[in-house]
């Protein structure tokens, strides 16, 4: 088993879970793992963040710092002590 | 009928409506060829949309001496006929909100006619939504 | 009349009291298309090299875009150039507002100053008319207390006004010019310039218009522009949340420098990010520079507490970051209070905010005399400490006296070590990017004229995290999988890309963001603009030809003035000592197939690193790699023969192997 931190940007203050997963686990299924948490949930506080989780094409995912696209995208594998952030997409300097 | 309305809260100063109004209407862009004119305060971050009210009596139509302004039935915006307006800017005077304006070159009194039903202001503020006509 | 342009020069020389103007020539608009890189030419034209450039014989000029006081979108920023009083290179500076479209509609494109005033002046452009006034009485007063009191003075209130601070007054060598209050032109030290001239202000009021060669086209290909614009993912975020909306996702990229960039992250980051400001009580409105559409402009105000009756534009990213966590803060109140200050003393908030990181990193290892601190506590997060080593920044007293001068300068004076805590390249501080997470930012920041700043081209689509991006990525390199800022692979592709179309972008007079920032629009798009506006059909590559042509000169600006490839560096710190925020190896090769060692990767900006992508940079550039100079060919062919005589008889024009 792997532990993954998970920090979500759906609101201006993120939310923090701890996911336990088997060994080689990929991101898509650390997604998977969180929106069922999710729907477990409070359905009103929930449906927010469900929405944010189901907007896969505008999310920004960081593995430890680095988006996924530049890894292997959502099939990248996942090890014990990993951080995943999903946060909206922005832009600045 | 739909009515063009300014929300002043969501206003950013932009400007970008001034612009193409007087794209739209003249042959350059400009602030004074322009029929919504922003006011600001930049200071304190304050900017004001002032533009016809569209008003159901309209003052500015009440004070011409020559009935050179008439509401225009498809759009509810004034309508000025320029072959009967003499330069006499009493419908300037009269307007309450400041809307009414005055091109000085051509002696002829010009405000906001919703481009026939089309407003360019509100095709242009986007995101900030400060104009809405519906 | 002429189209786009108003079609004159207005020079102002305060030494003689003269004034006089010239047509823009209409080749300029062929070769340089218009504000960065007009105001390049005038500046190669009038300056010779090794002055100072706080003496009357720097030439400060301000040049609208070429699409300026039209409806284009973002067709609103204004360069404002000379030579830089803390580098003592090439500086040109961009600032929105609304004070470029005044100056155009009052008839100029461009205001070229030179000489200096006797005693204070300010200068007042009232459509066609030019006059000098005496600016004595404003004299020591802020920004805003000096634009309203100009206000009064013309009688107009609708005036916009160029102006400096206490900070420019008092020579900061970051001081900045404030336009339309709140927008600051703040890199470099423009405003200590302007200071040196006794030129307090430039008020301008313009009720002329712009005309367009081709109406009908112009109309469609705005439109194009502005649908494809609002259309981008991030538009509505930009709206919604400014610049600051990047906080959170810098920081969980563990690039977001925090305690002078000793660490790319901060716990709580997003307490003083854009989503967690607009849901505050502290932001008021957004606010939007001339033509803009997106409007990503804050406007705060704090009505209770130890800040109580602060009121401000901003804050962007660069100030969140400066300003809190680089001094160690996540204090939001804290950094709208610097904001305010920076904003109305005239002060660029990233240098500022980097001398305070400076101070606090020297207070910690104890560099600083009793004398020196004046009761100052510089521990890290101290925002009255903050506050207070702003104003005395601003005023010169004290410690700010010493920090007014630019950290390379403060170093050198303190020294102690702290050479190695300055984060400075060519006298400038760096901006709030964390280069050793980003190497195609570290190769554009170490190549950058003016010093290590992400203005000269902002290669955000490195990130890869955007479809936008990746999708410019794979255009410039034939591979997304390029899209991966811990390559050195492609950065020279990269990084020159971006800096052809920041250049175009910057002299049309659009904002940056737009193209480089955003992905709505490309540089076909503002070609197309281009052209019918001014009736003459430009091409993409024309329109990047003229970038290129641009930066060149601002390069031919700098090798005249004795730069070489060994002034093409980064800060200490970052080319020394590795990010230990971030990870190493093993993920950044799971992108690249093939790679032998999974280690390479170290976050860090190496001699070694930096050397391997310039080499690649000059090559493509066709510059020398010893110096870093433009060959004579390479000039010929990109129509710069003009620059020759002058780099060949001081020998600096470079023979080819």
């Amino acid at each position: 088993m792997i532990r993954v931190k998970t920090k979500i940007f759906s609101q201006a203050i993120p939310d923090y879970f701890e996911v336990d997963l088997e060994e080689g686990s990929s991101v898509e299924i650390l997604l998977n793992r969180v929106r069922e948490g999710v729907a477990r949930e409070n359905r009103q506080a929930g449906s927010h963040k469900m929405a944010f989780l189901n907007h896969t094409h505008g999310l920004v995912v960081l593995l430890n710092g680095m988006s996924i696209y530049s890894l292997s995208g959502w099939t990248t594998r996942l090890r014990d002590g990993d951080e995943v952030s999903l946060l909206p997409m922005f832009a600045g300097g | 009928m739909k009515k063009l309305v300014a929300h002043p809260d969501k206003c950013t100063g932009c400007r970008s409506c001034m612009l193409v109004c007087s794209f739209r209407h003249t042959d350059a862009c400009s602030y004074p060829g322009a029929r919504i004119k922003i006011v600001s305060d930049e200071g304190r971050g304050i900017h004001t949309p002032t533009l016809c009210q569209f008003c159901d009596d309209p003052p500015c139509a009440t004070a011409c001496p020559v009935e050179a302004l008439a509401k225009d039935p498809k759009t509810n915006a004034i309508h000025i006929d320029e072959s009967l307006c003499n330069g006499c800017q009493a419908c300037v005077g009269a307007c309450p909100f400041g809307a009414m304006f005055f091109d000085a070159q051509r002696e002829k009194a010009f405000t906001c006619d919703l481009c026939q039903g089309d407003p360019e202001c509100v095709k242009i503020c986007l995101l900030p939504e400060a104009l809405r006509y519906a | 009349m002429r189209f786009a342009i108003a079609g004159k020069i207005l020079h102002v020389d305060l030494s003689k009291e003269k004034i006089w103007t010239e047509p823009v020539p209409e080749e300029w608009i062929r070769k340089f298309i218009g504000s960065r890189g007009i105001n390049a030419k005038i500046l190669w034209e009038t300056m010779k090299p090794g002055i100072d450039p706080l003496s009357p014989e720097n030439t400060l000029i301000f040049g609208t875009g070429t699409l300026s006081g039209t409806f284009a979108p973002t067709s609103g920023r204004t360069t404002v150039t000379c030579k830089s009083p803390t580098t003592h290179l090439y500086l040109k500076t961009n600032v929105g507002g609304h004070w470029g479209t005044e100056l155009k509609f009052a008839g100029y494109d461009y205001l070229v100053v030179q000489g200096a005033a006797k005693t204070p002046v300010y200068l007042w452009i009232d459509n066609g008319k030019v006059e000098i006034r005496d600016a004595r009485h404003l004299w020591g007063k802020d920004v805003r207390e000096t634009t309203s009191l100009l206000h009064e003075e013309v009688g107009d209130s609708a005036t916009q006004v160029a102006v400096i601070g206490q900070g420019g007054e008092n020579l900061v060598f970051f001081a900045a010019v404030m336009v339309s209050v709140y927008n600051a032109a703040a890199r470099g030290g423009a405003g200590a310039v302007m200071g040196s001239k006794k030129l307090k202000a430039v008020a301008v009021r313009g009720q002329g218009s712009i005309k367009v060669a081709d109406k009908k086209e112009f109309y469609r290909s705005c439109h194009v522009a502005i649908k494809n614009s609002y259309e981008d993912a991030t538009a509505k975020f930009a709206h919604l949340y400014g610049t600051a909306g990047s906080v959170p996702m810098v920081n969980e990229a563990r690039a977001f420098p925090a305690y002078n960039f000793r660490r790319g992250y901060i716990e709580g980051a997003e307490k003083i990010g854009g989503p967690y400001l607009a849901e505050s009580k502290y932001l008021k409105r957004r606010l939007g520079c001339n033509a803009c559409i997106f409007c990503c402009h804050r406007y705060c105000e704090i009505q209770e507490g130890r800040f109580a009756g602060c009121y401000t534009g901003g804050p962007e990213y660069e100030t969140i970051s400066a300003l809190g966590s680089g001094c160690g803060s996540i204090d939001l109140e804290v950094v709208i209070k610097a904001n305010e200050l920076c904003n109305i003393y005239g002060l660029d908030t990233i240098s500022a905010g980097n001398l305070i990181q400076w101070a606090m990193e020297g207070y910690e290892k104890k560099i600083f005399t009793e004398q020196q601190l004046g009761g100052l506590r510089l521990e890290w997060g101290n925002g009255e400490a903050i506050v207070e080593l702003l104003r005395r920044i601003a005023h010169r007293e004290g410690l700010g006296n010493i920090l007014a001068d630019g950290v390379k300068r403060a170093a050198e004076k303190i020294g102690c070590g702290s050479e190695k805590w300055a984060i400075q390249a060519k006298g400038l501080e760096q901006s709030r990017v964390e280069t050793r997470a980003a190497f195609g930012y570290a190769l554009a920041f170490a190549v950058n004229p003016r010093g290590p700043d992400h203005l000269h081209s902002e290669t955000i689509a490195e990130f890869g995290t955007r479809p936008g991006g990746r999708r410019l990525i794979k255009k410039i390199t034939g591979d997304e999988k390029y899209a991966n800022p811990r390559l050195m692979e492609k950065r020279a592709d990269i990084v020159r890309w971006h800096e052809d179309c920041f250049a175009a972008t910057d002299s049309l007079g659009l904002c940056a963001f737009i193209n480089t920032s955003r992905f709505g629009v490309d540089p076909q798009q503002m070609a197309d603009m281009f052209s019918a506006a001014i009736g003459r059909r430009v091409s993409e590559e024309e329109l990047m030809q003229a970038g290129r042509r641009i930066l060149t000169l601002e390069k031919c600006f700098n090798v005249r003035e004795g730069a070489t490839r060994a002034d093409d560096v980064l800060p200490w710190r970052l080319m020394n000592e590795p990010l230990e925020s971030l990870a190493r190896g093993q993920d950044v090769m799971k992108a690249v197939e093939g790679k032998a060692d999974p280690a390479e990767f170290v976050p860090i900006n190496s001699p070694a690193m930096l050397n391997r992508m310039l080499d690649e940079y000059y090559a493509l550039h066709d510059w020398d790699l010893q110096t870093s100079w433009p060959y004579r060919d390479t000039l010929e062919k990109l129509d710069l023969k003009e620059v020759i005589p002058e780099l060949e008889s001081s020998g600096k024009i470079p023979r080819k192997k």
